[in-house]
C-alpha cells in the first residue's frame, strides 16, 4: 500500500517538513540559550541573522503542511476503491488504525503553525524581538507534533491492506451504527440547528463587543467562543449540514463535499470556518502581549483588522452553509 | 504591487545568468518528466481497466481443480439461478490462442446472443453462421485480415481452420477488443474441442449491487470447488497491481530525485562572486534580508514553474503521443510482442498535485539554506570592497 | 559647530570591533563621540585604516556598533533589529560608494529605481521618480541605455541619482573621488554642494585634499586608529 504515488509523496513531504522544523528548532535552541539583545557582539548579530532563517524554514514548512493536509484527503479518497465497503475517504480512513489520528495531527499542526507564524510576524516587526524566547520554545513543541504526523502516517499506510473489509460512511456515519461518528450523526437535527445558529450568533456578538469595547475579558471570551464554534460546526456538518448539501437524509460524510460533483462547496465552507476561528482566536492569544511596549502599538493596529476578518469570515460561512439549508430541495424539519 | 516588482527583478536576474539557470531547468524538467511519465501511464492504464471492467459481469464463477483454473460444469447453472437476487446466469466459452506466425496471443471469445456483447463494431457484422468471425483492431493489423478476408487458425488437433472475417471491432477502449477473435459459441467449442456440458466459466448477474458479496459467498458455499470472482475484486486487484508497479518504478525515480537535489544544492551554494556582489549592492542600497529572501523565493518559483510545465508537457508527449517506449514494458507487464494500442489521454488535478509535491518540495528544501546564506550578505562588505 | 543647525546625528562612545576574540581581532572604531548638525557638510579625513569608512557605515545605519549609542533624528538606532534599521536607512540616507557599484546588466533607469523595488510604491510612481531624478542630473536621454555603455562621469551621476531616489535627508559618500580624475572630482563636488544648498546634510569620508579643502565643507574630523584627533 505504501507504494502508491500519493502515499510516497505524503511520506516524503512529511519527512522534509520534519527535517526543516527540527533544524529550525535546533537553531532555536541556540537562540534560546545565547540570546542577548542588549549586546551587539558578533555572536548576537549572527543569532539575529539566524532568526530570518528559522522564519523562512517555518514559513515553507507551514506551506507544505497545509498542502499535505489537502493531499492527504485527496489520497485517501483516491484509494478508497481498494477497500471492500469503502465508498469515499471515510472508508479508507477506517481501513487501518491511525487514519483519523493522522488527520487530527495534521490539522493541529496546521493550526499551530499558522498561530506561530502570527507570533513570529509581530516579533520581527517589533524591532527588539520581545517574545523571541517564547517563540522558539513553541517551535520545539511543533517539532514532535510533526514527527508524530510522520510516524502515524507511516503506521497508517503500512497498515492498509486492500482486502480488508471496512465500514464506510454509510455504516459509520449512519444513525444505526456505533462509535463517536455515529453518535454525532444521530444527534437530532432541530436542536443541532439551534445550537449551530446560536453559537454563530454568540461569535458575532463577542466579536462586535471586542470592536466597540476595549475590555480584556471580551477578547478571551471571543477566543473561547471560537474554539466552541469549531467544535459545534464540525459536529453540525456531520449531523445535518452534510445532509442538506448532498440532499440525502442518510449521507453524513464530511469529506464528499470537497468533490467536484458537489461543486467543491466543501472548500468555501471549511476555509471560511477556518478563517473565522483563526481570526477569532488571535485577539485573545495576543491580549497578554499587549503589555510589552514594543508590541502594544502593533497589536492595537492589527486587532481591528483581525476582528473585521473574523466577522466577514463568519458571515460568509453562515451564508454559504445556510444556502443549502434554506434553498435546497431537502426539508428535514419534521423528518 | 511590491510583490510584482520583486518578481520582475527576479526574472530579469535569472535572465542575466541564463547559462546557469538553463542547466538547472533542464535537469529539473527531466526529473519531472520521468515522474510524470510514470504517473500518467499508470493512471491511464487504470482508467482503461476501469472502462473495461465497467461492463464486466457482476460475478464470474470459475472452477478450480488442483489449484488451477479448470472448465466448469454447466449443470450448476440452474441451481445458481435459484439463489435469491440472481438474475441471468450464462455460460461463457473463451480461450487463448497462441499465433505461431506472429508470436502474439489472441483471445478467442464465443458469443451467441448479440445482446451480451456491448461492443462497437467498426464495420461489418457479428458472426452468425458457422465459420464466421469478427476480429479486433490488433489482430486485423497483425494478420492483415480485414472484412471479407480469411483468417486461418490452427486448432488443438493441428488442423488449420478457415474463418471468414465478417466484422472488425472498434471499441471505446482498444484494450478491450484489440486481441479479440469473436465467433459463435459452437465454433469455439468445436475449435478448442471442449467436452459437452463444460464451459470456460459462468457469468452471473446480480440485481442489487450491494448483494454481490453475499451471492458470491453463497455460490462458494454451494460449490466449494468454484471460485466466484466479483467485479469489484477485479477492479481492486488491477488497482493494487498498478499502484505496486508504479511504486516500484518510483523507487528508481527517487534515486534520480536525490541526485537532482544534490545538484540543486550545489548550484545554489556555488554562488558566483558577481552574484554575491550584486546582493551586497542590493543590501547596501536599502534592501533588507527578507526582501532578498523574497527575491530568491521568486527566482525559485519561476524555475520550478517553468520546469514543471516543460516536464509535464514532455511527459504527456512521451506517454500519449509516443506510447511511452521507455516505461511501457515495466508498467504494462505484457510481452513486447503484444499488439500496440493507443492510450486515452487523461490528466487530473490530483496527479498534478502529487507530481508537484514530489518534485517542488525537495527542490525548495534543497535551496532554502543556500538562498538564506546568500541573502544575509553584509552590506558593509560592499563598502569595504 | 554651526549655531543654527539642530543635531541630526549624534554618537556617544561608539565602538566597532571585527573578529572579536580571534587572532585577527581589529578595533576599527574606538569610542568615538561626535555630532552632525542638520545642513552641515562633515568630512571624515584620514589615511586608510583610520576607521573612517567603518564610522561612516555606523553613522549611516549600515552596521551596528559593538557598543555605544547612535542617535539619528532623535531615535536610538544602535539596538534595532535589521529590518527596522533598513527602514531607517532607506528613509534617511543616500549612499554613494567608492566603486560606483552599479549593476552592469541593467539599464540606467533600472539601476536608479533599484532602491524602490521592495518599497510599497506603484510601478508608475517609481518610474516617474526615477525619470525626475535622472533629468536633474542630465541623464534623462540615456535612461534606457545599459550602464556599461556610459562613460565614467555618466556612471558616477547614475550612482548619485540612485542615492537620491529615496529623497534622503543625508547624503553619505565613501571616498567618492578615489577613482576619478580631477575634472570629474570637481564635477562631483559641484553636485554635492548643490545638494547641500537644497538643505541636505552631507557626510564624506576621504583622504583627498580636493574634497576636504573645498569651501562648502563645514567641518573636518581627522581620524587615526579609530579615534577622532582633531576637528576643524
Amino acid at each position: 500500500m505504501i507504494l502508491h504515488p500519493g502515499t510516497l509523496s505524503l511520506i516524503l513531504g512529511s519527512a522534509i517538513v520534519l527535517v526543516m522544523v527540527t533544524y529550525g528548532g535546533w537553531i532555536g535552541l541556540q537562540i534560546l540559550f545565547r540570546w542577548d539583545f542588549s549586546s551587539s557582539s558578533e555572536g548576537q548579530l549572527d543569532l539575529e541573522r539566524k532568526t530570518s532563517l528559522v522564519s523562512t524554514l517555518a514559513a515553507y514548512a507551514l506551506g507544505f503542511q497545509a498542502v499535505s493536509t489537502l493531499l492527504y484527503l485527496y489520497t485517501v479518497d483516491d484509494i478508497h476503491s481498494l477497500f471492500v465497503g469503502a465508498m469515499c475517504a471515510t472508508g479508507s480512513l477506517n481501513a487501518a488504525p491511525g487514519g483519523w489520528a493522522v488527520l487530527a495531527v495534521k490539522s493541529a499542526a496546521l493550526f499551530l503553525s499558522l498561530i506561530w507564524i502570527a507570533f513570529n510576524h509581530f516579533d520581527q516587526r517589533a524591532g527588539d524581538y520581545p517574545i523571541v524566547r517564547f517563540k522558539y520554545a513553541a517551535l520545539l513543541v511543533l517539532a514532535p507534533l510533526v514527527a508524530a504526523d510522520l510516524a502515524l502516517l507511516v503506521r497508517y499506510f503500512t497498515g492498509l491492506e486492500p482486502e480488508v473489509i471496512t465500514s464506510c460512511c454509510g455504516a459509520l456515519f449512519s444513525e444505526g451504527g456505533t462509535g463517536v461518528a455515529s453518535e454525532v450523526a444521530s444527534l437530532p437535527v432541530v436542536p443541532m440547528l439551534w445550537l449551530f445558529y446560536a453559537t454563530v450568533a454568540a461569535f458575532l456578538a463577542a466579536a462586535l463587543v471586542c470592536v466597540v469595547g476595549r475590555a480584556r475579558g471580551s477578547r478571551y471570551a471571543l477566543a473561547g467562543i471560537s474554539m466552541a464554534l469549531l467544535a459545534v460546526v464540525l459536529a453540525s456538518i456531520v449531523s445535518f449540514l452534510s445532509l442538506y448539501v448532498y440532499e440525502l437524509p442518510t449521507h453524513h460524510c464530511p469529506f464528499d463535499m470537497l468533490q467536484r460533483q458537489y461543486g467543491f462547496i466543501g472548500y468555501p465552507i471549511y476555509l471560511t470556518l477556518l478563517a473565522a476561528v483563526y481570526f477569532g482566536l488571535l485577539p485573545g492569544l495576543f491580549q497578554p502581549l499587549r503589555r510589552i511596549p514594543s508590541l502594544s502599538g502593533l497589536i492595537a493596529a492589527a486587532e481591528p483588522r483581525w476582528l473585521t476578518w473574523a466577522l466577514v469570515s463568519v458571515l460568509a460561512f453562515v451564508a454559504i452553509a445556510s444556502w443549502p439549508v434554506l434553498f435546497g430541495s431537502l426539508t428535514m424539519i419534521g423528518y | 504591487m511590491q510583490r510584482f516588482k520583486i518578481l520582475e527583478y527576479a526574472l530579469s536576474s535569472l535572465g542575466r545568468r541564463k547559462g546557469k539557470h538553463l542547466s538547472i531547468i533542464a535537469v529539473y524538467a527531466f526529473t519531472i518528466s520521468v515522474l510524470a511519465s510514470i504517473l500518467l501511464l499508470s493512471h491511464a492504464l487504470r482508467e482503461e481497466a476501469s472502462a473495461i471492467l465497467a461492463d464486466a459481469p457482476h460475478v464470474v464463477v470459475q472452477r478450480i481443480s488442483a489449484g488451477r483454473h479448470d472448465l466448469i460444469s454447466t449443470d450448476i447453472i440452474d441451481p445458481v439461478r435459484q439463489i435469491p437476487g440472481v438474475g441471468e446466469v450464462r455460460p461463457r466459452y473463451w480461450g487463448y490462442y497462441f499465433d505461431g506466425i506472429t508470436g502474439a496471443n489472441y483471445t478467442v471469445l464465443g458469443i451467441d446472443d448479440r445482446r451480451t456483447v456491448e461492443l462497437e463494431l467498426l464495420e461489418g457484422a457479428l458472426p452468425e453462421a458457422p465459420g464466421e468471425c469478427a476480429v479486433g483492431g490488433g489482430v486485423s493489423e497483425l494478420r492483415e485480415a480485414g472484412i471479407g478476408d480469411e483468417l486461418v487458425l490452427v486448432d488443438s488437433r493441428g488442423v488449420g481452420v478457415i474463418f471468414e472475417v465478417v466484422g472488425a471491432f472498434r471499441s471505446e477502449s482498444n484494450l478491450l477488443t484489440n486481441d479479440l477473435v469473436v465467433m459463435s459459441n459452437a465454433d469455439v467449442i468445436e475449435f478448442f474441442d471442449l467436452p459437452q456440458n463444460r464451459a470456460t466459466d459462468l457469468s452471473v448477474e446480480v440485481f442489487n449491487p450491494k448483494e454481490v458479496q453475499t451471492v458470491a459467498a453463497k455460490i462458494k458455499v454451494l460449490y466449494p470447488d468454484t471460485r466466484p470472482i466479483t467485479r469489484s475484486e477485479i477492479i481492486r486487484t488491477y488497482d493494487a497491481v498498478f499502484h505496486w508497479r508504479s511504486g516500484m518504478v518510483l523507487m528508481v525515480f527517487f534515486s534520480a530525485l536525490i541526485a537532482f537535489c544534490i545538484l540543486a544544492w550545489d548550484k545554489a551554494t556555488g554562488i558566483s562572486a558577481e552574484e554575491r556582489r550584486e546582493i551586497g549592492i542590493l543590501k547596501a542600497i536599502g534592501w533588507s534580508t527578507s526582501d532578498v529572501l523574497e527575491l530568491k523565493f521568486w527566482e525559485g518559483a519561476a524555475i520550478s514553474v517553468t520546469s514543471f510545465l516543460l516536464g509535464l508537457i514532455a511527459a504527456f508527449v512521451h506517454v500519449f503521443l509516443l506510447d511511452a517506449p521507455a516505461l511501457a514494458a515495466v508498467v504494462k507487464g505484457w510481452s513486447v510482442l503484444f499488439p500496440q494500442f493507443r492510450l486515452t489521454p487523461s490528466l487530473n488535478l490530483y496527479q498534478i498535485f502529487v507530481m508537484g509535491f514530489l518534485t517542488v518540495v525537495p527542490y525548495v528544501a534543497s535551496t532554502v539554506i543556500p538562498s538564506w546564506t546568500a541573502a544575509i550578505t553584509d552590506p558593509e562588505e560592499v563598502m569595504r570592497a | 559647530m554651526t549655531a543654527t543647525a539642530s543635531t541630526l546625528i549624534a554618537t556617544e562612545g561608539v565602538t566597532k570591533v571585527y573578529n572579536s576574540r580571534r587572532p585577527d581581532e581589529t578595533v576599527a572604531v574606538a569610542g568615538v563621540s561626535m555630532e552632525v548638525g542638520q545642513g552641515e557638510v562633515v568630512v571624515l579625513k584620514g589615511p586608510s585604516g583610520s576607521g573612517k569608512t567603518s564610522l561612516l557605515s555606523l553613522v549611516g545605519c549600515m552596521a551596528r556598533p559593538t557598543s555605544g549609542r547612535i542617535v539619528v533624528d532623535g531615535r536610538d538606532v544602535a539596538k534595532l533589529a535589521e529590518s527596522v534599521l533598513t527602514e531607517v536607512r532607506r528613509q534617511t540616507f543616500g549612499f554613494i560608494f567608492q566603486q560606483f557599484n552599479l549593476i552592469p546588466g541593467l539599464s540606467v533607469i533600472e539601476n536608479v529605481s533599484l532602491p524602490l523595488v521592495p518599497v510599497t510604491i506603484g510601478l508608475a510612481d517609481m518610474r516617474h521618480r526615477a525619470e525626475g531624478v535622472l533629468r536633474r542630473l542630465e541623464l534623462g536621454a540615456k535612461a534606457r541605455r545599459k550602464v556599461r555603455q556610459l562613460s565614467g562621469g555618466e556612471q558616477q551621476r547614475v550612482a548619485i541619482a540612485r542615492a537620491l531616489i529615496n529623497e534622503p535627508e543625508v547624503v553619505v559618500a565613501d571616498e567618492p573621488t578615489a577613482h576619478l580624475d580631477r575634472a570629474l572630482s570637481e564635477e562631483l563636488l559641484v553636485i554635492l554642494a548643490e545638494l547641500n544648498r537644497e538643505g541636505r546634510t552631507v557626510i564624506v569620508a576621504t583622504h583627498d585634499p580636493l574634497v576636504y579643502e573645498h569651501p562648502f565643507v563645514t567641518r573636518v574630523l581627522a581620524m587615526r586608529d579609530g579615534r577622532i584627533e582633531t576637528a576643524s
